[in-house]
This record gives C-alpha cells, sequence and structure tokens, in this order.
C-alpha cells in the first residue's frame, strides 16, 4: 500500500475548493456531524489518504470521499471500479478499542449499512459474508477495513466502502434507484457507520436475527470455505456451513456458493 | 479496608482494556497493583527453530559463550563484556489470531526481508482477521533477523511473527 504523502497534502489545499454534489467539505461535515470531511475530485484511493491521516493524529470520524479512484481496491488486490461520479467511494478514519469487538466489525457494518440502503434501492439489500451487500443477486457495495496496529494496541481503522450508484459499463453489478442523491446515502450510512464502530461485544441475538432476515447465502449449497449447505452465522461472525461431516465454523476463506446456486460475481470486497 | 468491589472492577477495565498493568496508591497508604500477560493467556507460541545461531536471543542462548557449531566469538570474555555481547533479540508478536501475509497483496513485493533494517512505526505484515487487513508495525528499530512464519500462515495470538536485533 503505497502511502501518498506528496499527492495527499498536494490534494488536501486544492481539495478546499471541490464540491461534493454541490456540497463543500464544511457543509458536509455540519451535516454528517463529523470532525472534518475531505473531498478529492480524483485520486488513487481514499483508504491511502486515510492512513496517512491516521499517521499525522486525525480525529476519529474524519471522513474522505472522491469523487472517482483510479486504484480504489478489494480483498487481496482486487480492484474496486470507482468511476467519477457513478457512486460512493469513501473512508472513515476510526480509533476505537481493539477489542474482541473487532472480530465481528466487518459483519457488524454490512449490517448497519444495509438498513440504511434499503431506502434508495428497488429491491431489498441482502448480505453475503461475511460483508458484502447484494441487490437481486448482483453486488451493490463493498466495505474493507484496514487496521493500523503499533505492537499490541490498535492506532486507527480505516474503513473503506464503495456503493455503486449506477452500474458501470460491462459490469454486472447492481446500483441504487435512479435519481438517488449521494448526499442522502451519505446522511444515511455515515452515522450506521459509525454506531456500528462503537459498539462493542460479539453479535447480539437481535444482530444475528437482522443477519439471519437478510442473508443472501442462506440454505443454499456452498463449495467453499467449506462443501455443504450455508446454515447462518454464530455470534463471534464465524460463517456455519453444514457439510457431510458435520457443522463447521470458518472464520477464514470466502464464502463460494455452487454454481447452480449463484447469480453472483462470488468474493470480493 | 479495600472495596473488593472496586478492585473487581478494576480487573474487569484492565481485562477489557488494551493496558497492560495499572497501579494505584491512596493518600491513605493504600496500594493496588494489577498486572495481567498475554503469555498467561494459555496462547500457543511456536518454537520455530532460528536460521541463524549466532543471532541467538540470550534466553535460548542461554550464556553468550560459544556452542557447537557457533562462530567462534573472539573477544575474551569478562562478565561485563559477556552482557554486552549478548545479542538480546526482541520479538514482534501477532497481536490477533488471522492468517499472515509478507505482502500487502499476492505477488507484491514484501514488506521486509531478512537482513533489512527496520525503524520504528514501518510496516512489517499483515495479518487478515475475519476480513479486516491488520497491518502490523514495528515496535522497534534495528535489522530483521527472523521471519518466524511462513506467508499465508494461519497465526496464533501471542505468536511471534519477527525478531528484530535492536544492535544490528
Amino acid at each position: 500500500m503505497t502511502r501518498l504523502r506528496s499527492i495527499v497534502n498536494a490534494s488536501e489545499t486544492s481539495a478546499a475548493d471541490s464540491l461534493y454534489d454541490g456540497q463543500s467539505a464544511e457543509s458536509l461535515a455540519v451535516l454528517l456531524s463529523l470532525p472534518r470531511v475531505i473531498i478529492f475530485d480524483d485520486l488513487p484511493s481514499t483508504l491511502d489518504v486515510a492512513h496517512d491521516l491516521g499517521e499525522k493524529g486525525a480525529e476519529a470520524g474524519t471522513l474522505i470521499l472522491a469523487d472517482a479512484q483510479s486504484a480504489g481496491r478489494g480483498r487481496m488486490g482486487r480492484v474496486w471500479r470507482s468511476d467519477p461520479g457513478a457512486g460512493i467511494w469513501l473512508t472513515l478514519l476510526e480509533r476505537p478499542a481493539g477489542d474482541e469487538s473487532l472480530g465481528v466489525l466487518a459483519l457488524r457494518l454490512a449490517l448497519a449499512v444495509a438498513p440504511a440502503l434499503d431506502a434508495f434501492s428497488v429491491d431489498p439489500v441482502a448480505l453475503k459474508w461475511p460483508n458484502d451487500l447484494y441487490v437481486a443477486g448482483r453486488k451493490l457495495a463493498g466495505i474493507l477495513i484496514e487496521a493500523r496496529w503499533h505492537g499490541p494496541r490498535l492506532d486507527w481503522l480505516a474503513v473503506g466502502a464503495g456503493i455503486n450508484m449506477r452500474v458501470p459499463d460491462g459490469l454486472e453489478v447492481a446500483g441504487l434507484a435512479d435519481g438517488t442523491d449521494r448526499v442522502s446515502v451519505l446522511r444515511a450510512i455515515i452515522p450506521a457507520l459509525r454506531t456500528a464502530v462503537a459498539t462493542r461485544g460479539l453479535l447480539t441475538r437481535e444482530e444475528l436475527r437482522r443477519y439471519a432476515l437478510r442473508d443472501f447465502a442462506a440454505r443454499r449449497r456452498c463449495t467453499s470455505p467449506a462443501e455443504g449447505i450455508v446454515a447462518g452465522i454464530d455470534a463471534a461472525g464465524s460463517l456455519l456451513v453444514d457439510t457431510a461431516q458435520g457443522r463447521t465454523a470458518s472464520r477464514a476463506g470466502s464464502l463460494i456458493l455452487a454454481p447452480t446456486d449463484t447469480h453472483s460475481l462470488g468474493d470480493s470486497a | 479496608m479495600i472495596d473488593l468491589r472496586y478492585v473487581k472492577k478494576l480487573i474487569e477495565m484492565i481485562d477489557e482494556s488494551t493496558v497492560d498493568s495499572i497501579e494505584i496508591s491512596s493518600d491513605k497508604g493504600m496500594k493496588i497493583r494489577i498486572s495481567k500477560s498475554p503469555q498467561q493467556r494459555g496462547t500457543v507460541q511456536v518454537a520455530a527453530p532460528l536460521p541463524v545461531p549466532a543471532m541467538l536471543p540470550s534466553a535460548v542462548a542461554g550464556r553468550a559463550t560459544p556452542g557447537e557449531g557457533l562462530p567462534a566469538v573472539t573477544e575474551p570474555e569478562t562478565p561485563g563484556r559477556a552482557e554486552a555481547s549478548k545479542t538480546q533479540l526482541l520479538e514482534v508478536k501477532s497481536p490477533m489470531v488471522g492468517t499472515f501475509y509478507q505482502s500487502p497483496e499476492p505477488g507484491a513485493k514484501h514488506y521486509v526481508a531478512v537482513g533489512d533494517r527496520v525503524s520504528k512505526g514501518q510496516i512489517l505484515c499483515i495479518i487478515e482477521a475475519m476480513k479486516i487487513m491488520n497491518e502490523i508495525e514495528s515496535e522497534y528499530a534495528g535489522v530483521l533477523r527472523e521471519i518466524a512464519v511462513q506467508d499465508a500462515q494461519p497465526v496464533e495470538y501471542g505468536q511471534v511473527l519477527f525478531r528484530i536485533d535492536p544492535n544490528g
């Protein structure tokens, strides 16, 4: 992950004049109740900026927005296509405690964002373990979390999210309803993300119930991380699969549905 | 008189926090010290053989005398010299259970290699845990003497990931 100090510095100066759907960074900060919002017209990745600002001591709740990203990223080097104005490309910097809550944060964030996005989606938003958001079998949004640790201490979290507003050419993904404006979506999802980061402990019974209602993969056949039928998740966020040898709980790997049962692009973040 | 509920609350707070120990003194002479040691939590410690015998940490080497197969130490050993010549390697341990990666993405250049000089705050590796990519910074400056885990292997809480020679 290349650090782009010089680019950040240069862009922060020019970013002062950038608008995001007509809103200045200052007015967005007020609207979203955040200490600071930084807007970029175009940059490689909002995650890189968040890490740079994290090193410089930026406050929790600092939000980086970009109209376009040239190197938006998903898990393990996958590219997240971030065309100009085609979606919300953001990173939220947070500084929570490095406790057991982190183990379920990826799921909790998706679980928080899904209902916030329902209002802007033609069909209900579904979840695919651990934290992909789907609409009508196609990927709508992804969340990638990068944490920085100094020894045993968590310094900061960079919560990156990509939400497709419209479907880019040539990609089988989902978008939000026509006419949706990005600022309204931000007003819905930012408080949801921040509440999820601040919530401590493992998943509650109520969170498990809400996850089950949106579970894209439940009762479907999968080939990874184990071969069997997806049974759901547990309080620690593990994926439960009923296999020929019994029930397994997986905390690593990707959920890949059997070909006859999937209409999706498979795993990505 | 010590309020046991107060002590219990303190223990719970320490347990849930990243603080390792706390000591509180009152003006009436009461003193409470609570500490936790991650090593005592029954975690798995991997005793990987060290590839560079000359750089055995003192805890393993026991004495700083040259052993079989070790390069000869030319300086005469006085107690003071022996203390100074001991190469105390500092260990970077995993703060979580997860999967260890040496590079930011498959096929990319590794963050560090054995023999590299590393600085405090430099990213050494990534541990992926429940879809969070955890970048682990070095707590120490020095020369990297060992990478104790293979790429893409699972790691346990407290497992040694790297050994760094602060005097290298």
